[in-house]
């Protein structure tokens, strides 16, 4: 065994890392803060997505922002930025790059492979649910895979790589419903909702005037590299990883712990994509607590954002008008960490 | 920081109070549920109590009869049985290690931490002793900072450790009473009460012969009497006076009857009667039984209705015709056949005007005659109320219109021919157009594009045998090359890299002839 001493360097070690996260993590939420006017929810959501090295799928109405909080991560972190509007008449070509005929300087032509607005750092997939699903699925390989294959070549992705992708739910005609494989792409969800009657405020005098606030570049890929290893190397006790697989395993219908609102209703639950999404989550929202070990409450906490995306409602459950984060409290209210009565 | 043996030993500690508070918040937590069952078992027992207490009143058995002292020793006994088996079960529970941390974890708001800490501990004696040279390089170096977080876990979870030690872990959560328990417990303490009261009641039979005026026990049983209603009670003693009071009612049986008959004497005379026809009885009785005891006799209002006279009512009134409906109710079906709205009615007949319409009214309606003349009549109407609006009868002129003109004709003059729209009727050939049927003398027929022939196309079909047919073979020797081309040739086009071999190729085959020739 080492001696106590020996720990207590190893363990400070841990106590420096958690600390320069946290002081990176407040940087970083304050330049996006100067620009986003209230939705701490949604800050705190696209941030975590990001330390935790995930994609964010954010979903609201027009005029909430979503571009102009990503635009304003993309200034905060120095990273480069490229924004895909999503039309039907997209190609995969057109995100991923394709191979065009140029002139050499011998007056011959050759072609040479155009990188798409895919191969960056940070992705805004503004409207993603307008393109069609051939399209979306040209994601998927750059969202799990971090890299492009295009003919026969193959394009790794620089790290940090994070797609954040805005849908609209009001404006369903002319769009593609996003796939479960790629949805389950997707770390979080995160409902940007409307601001506070302060907020709109604020909004106004920051929007209205002559002022126009700018950016600062307070963190760079390097920084955000070092904290999703941070991140990873937060404990998790076991008990505390089975609280996330009972309430990855209750959203599934037909299973021993899963209720009777998840049977009835939930064609689809979460797969185990969901659990690992649960526990990094769940670590960053430890770190930014003060604490070195993941909780069953940080689990809970960040159980809605991560699991509605992943939780298919069937045809009975839309007519009834069940919702996943109905279900996602259901589940919440029945599987409990310390069961009352053993 | 502090050691880790003795952060062992302190969450050790915790365990052990934890458990035992667990385990008494488990009997409590399940002790209603055990005084509900017992409850169940002992309104069961209370109601057979009393079951047993009322047959033994009827019967009367001495065997069947217990007492009340020793059913409830038997209740008290079975809930002391019940209390120590739960008592019992409890402390056998068996509670998680790591269940009572986290219910430490969770009354303290320490989030897991002393349960993550115990089993970080649990997990860095296992990597201690494991083999940790197999790590090199990146991976140990991550493995090593994912301990340092793990160690910084132990020791941020060794801080709050003390200030739980001082607490005392109350109920996670109180089980909610089950439902009935006081229904339960009153059901109980009824049925005792009901046994008990059966129990001391006098017999039935003692109780019966005292409201027909029986006459007492003789007086040398009132001895008997005396020495007090066990001895009196005995089946012996019982069943002679049993025979006994039956006797002494036999005879007062007649001046019973006599002494209340202060009616009619032909109500004397009924009631002296009695029959299986009722009718020696009283007409109070009658009408006071007749109501219940009569299984399928008609009642008045059924007699009523059978007889002769409102039957010959009832005639005239059906063969009478339709009461006619009001003004607003014939519009509003007037607006609903015009409109084709049959407002479920299932009627949707449509005008008389158009001979094509079909009635095609829902299977499920019942047309009934009245209907059907109501709707005939409706349209009768309208046609003399049309044709006196025209002055007088009108000939119906619908099916005697000219069939269209099939005319081509440019006109007169410089008017256009209004007839000449190509069409007629249904038997005449439509007409050509174009530039053809302006030349004169050329008939050409009219066809319908996409059909062999004007008009429908008759597809017949025939059962044809195959027959066999004699026919010569040629021989193969007999025949001769073709002297042409007789279908196109495919021209293969060579690629240009293979012109050059393809023309050296014809070129020695060219000169391979020569030189053979």
């Amino acid at each position: 065994m080492t001696s106590s001493v020996d720990q207590s360097s190893v363990s400070e070690q841990a106590r420096q890392a958690a600390q320069d996260f946290r002081a990176s993590y407040e940087r970083i939420q304050q330049q996006v803060c100067r620009a986003m006017v209230g939705q701490a929810d949604v800050v705190e959501g696209v941030l975590t997505a990001m330390v935790a090295g995930g994609h964010v799928l954010l979903e609201g109405v027009p005029g909430l922002g979503k571009t102009m909080l990503v635009r304003t991560l993309g200034s905060a972190l120095d990273l480069p930025f490229s924004r895909i509007q999503f039309t039907p008449d997209m190609m995969p070509a057109d995100i991923q790059g394709t191979n065009v005929l140029v002139e050499n300087e011998g007056g011959g032509h050759e072609l040479q492979f155009e990188e798409g607005p895919l191969v960056s750092s940070l992705v805004l997939a503004d409207e993603i649910n307008r393109a069609t699903p051939k399209t979306q699925s040209a994601l998927l390989e750059a969202m799990q895979e971090r890299q492009i294959s295009v003919g026969r070549r193959t394009i790794h992705l620089q790290e940090p790589f994070c797609v954040m992708a805005t849908q609209n739910p009001v404006e369903q005609e002319g769009t593609y419903p996003l796939p479960e494989a790629q949805l389950d792409r997707f770390l979080m969800k995160v409902h940007v909702g409307y601001p506070e009657e302060h907020e709109y405020l604020e909004i106004l005098n920051r929007t209205t005037g002559t002022s126009e606030v700018v950016i600062e570049s307070v963190s760079n890929g390097v920084e955000i590299m070092r904290m999703r290893e941070v991140v990873r190397a937060v404990a998790v006790a076991e008990s505390v990883s089975k609280h996330a697989v009972k309430l990855v395993m209750a959203t599934q219908p037909g299973r021993e712990m899963s209720t009777p609102l998840v049977n009835e209703n939930v064609s689809l639950g979460s797969s185990p994509r969901g659990a690992q999404a649960l526990i990094l989550c769940a670590k960053v929202k430890a770190l930014l607590a003060g604490r070195f070990a993941v909780s069953t409450d940080d689990i809970r906490a960040v159980a809605g954002a991560v699991l509605r995306h992943r939780i298919m409602i069937n045809f009975h459950g839309i007519a009834d008008g069940i919702t996943a984060d109905q279900i996602v409290a259901d589940v919440l209210q029945n599987v409990q960490p310390v069961p009352a009565h053993s | 920081m502090k050691e880790q043996p003795q952060l062992q030993n302190q969450l050790d500690k915790l365990v052990s109070t934890g458990r035992l508070s667990l385990r008494r918040q488990h009997f409590w937590t399940g002790f209603p549920q055990q005084v509900q069952r017992y409850l169940v078992v002992s309104s069961f027992s209370a109601l057979v109590y009393a079951v047993l207490s009322l047959l033994g009143r009827v019967f009367h058995s001495e065997s069947l009869r217990v007492s009340l002292e020793n059913w409830l020793w038997a209740a008290a006994l079975y809930f002391v049985v019940v209390t120590c088996t739960h008592i019992y079960r409890s402390w056998q529970h068996r509670v998680d290690r790591q269940r009572t941390l986290m219910a430490w974890d969770q009354q303290c708001h320490l989030s897991d931490r002393l349960s993550s800490a115990d089993q970080f501990l649990a997990g860095t004696k296992l990597q201690d002793s494991t083999d940790q040279a197999q790590w090199s390089g990146e991976a140990r170096r991550q493995i090593e900072f994912e301990r340092a977080f793990q160690l910084a876990a132990v020791e941020d979870a060794a801080t709050h450790i003390q200030q739980t030690a001082e607490q005392r872990l109350q109920a996670l959560e109180h089980a909610p009473p089950p439902r009935g328990l006081m229904v339960l417990l009153a059901s109980c303490f009824l049925f005792f009460s009901i046994g008990a009261w059966f129990a001391k009641w006098p017999p039935l039979e003692v109780v019966s012969n005292t409201e027909t005026n029986v006459p007492e026990r003789p007086q040398n049983q009132a001895a008997e009497q005396v020495l007090g209603d066990d001895i009196a009670s005995s089946p012996l003693a019982t069943l002679e006076w049993q025979q006994k009071a039956a006797q002494a009612a036999k005879a007062q049986v007649e001046p019973t009857t006599i002494s209340h008959s202060t009616g009619s004497p032909e109500q004397e005379e009924a009631k002296q009667t009695p029959g299986s026809t009722q009718s020696g009885r009283s007409a109070a009785a009658t009408a006071s039984t007749g109501s219940g005891n009569a299984q399928g006799t008609p009642t008045k209002q059924g007699q009523i209705s059978k007889q002769s006279d409102t039957k010959t009512k009832a005639k005239p009134k059906k063969a009478k015709k339709p009461k006619p409906q009001s003004d607003a109710d014939l519009k509003k079906k007037q607006d609903e056949e015009q409109s084709g709205a049959t407002s479920g009615r299932g009627s949707s007949k449509g005008s008389n005007r158009n001979p094509a319409a079909s009635d095609w009214s829902s299977r499920d309606h019942v047309n009934t005659p009245d209907d059907d003349d109501l709707d005939t009549e409706s349209e009768v109407e309208d046609d003399e109320e049309e044709q006196e609006a025209r002055g007088g009868m009108q000939p119906s002129l619908r099916d005697r219109r000219p069939p269209v003109s099939r005319d081509l004709s440019i006109g007169f003059g410089n008017r256009p021919n209004p007839d000449a729209n190509g069409r007629g009727g249904p038997g005449q050939q439509k007409k050509s157009r174009g530039t053809a049927s302006l030349v004169l003398g050329v008939p050409i027929p009219d066809r319908v594009k996409g059909q062999p022939n004007p008009g429908r196309t008759k597809i017949t079909q025939e059962a044809v045998q195959p027959q066999v047919e004699a026919s010569e073979a040629i021989e193969a020797s007999l025949r001769q090359a073709r002297s042409q081309v007789t279908s196109p040739l495919h021209r293969m086009e060579v690629q240009p890299w293979l012109h050059a071999v393809v023309r050296n190729y014809f070129l020695q085959r060219r000169a391979q002839q020569n030189q053979k020739s």
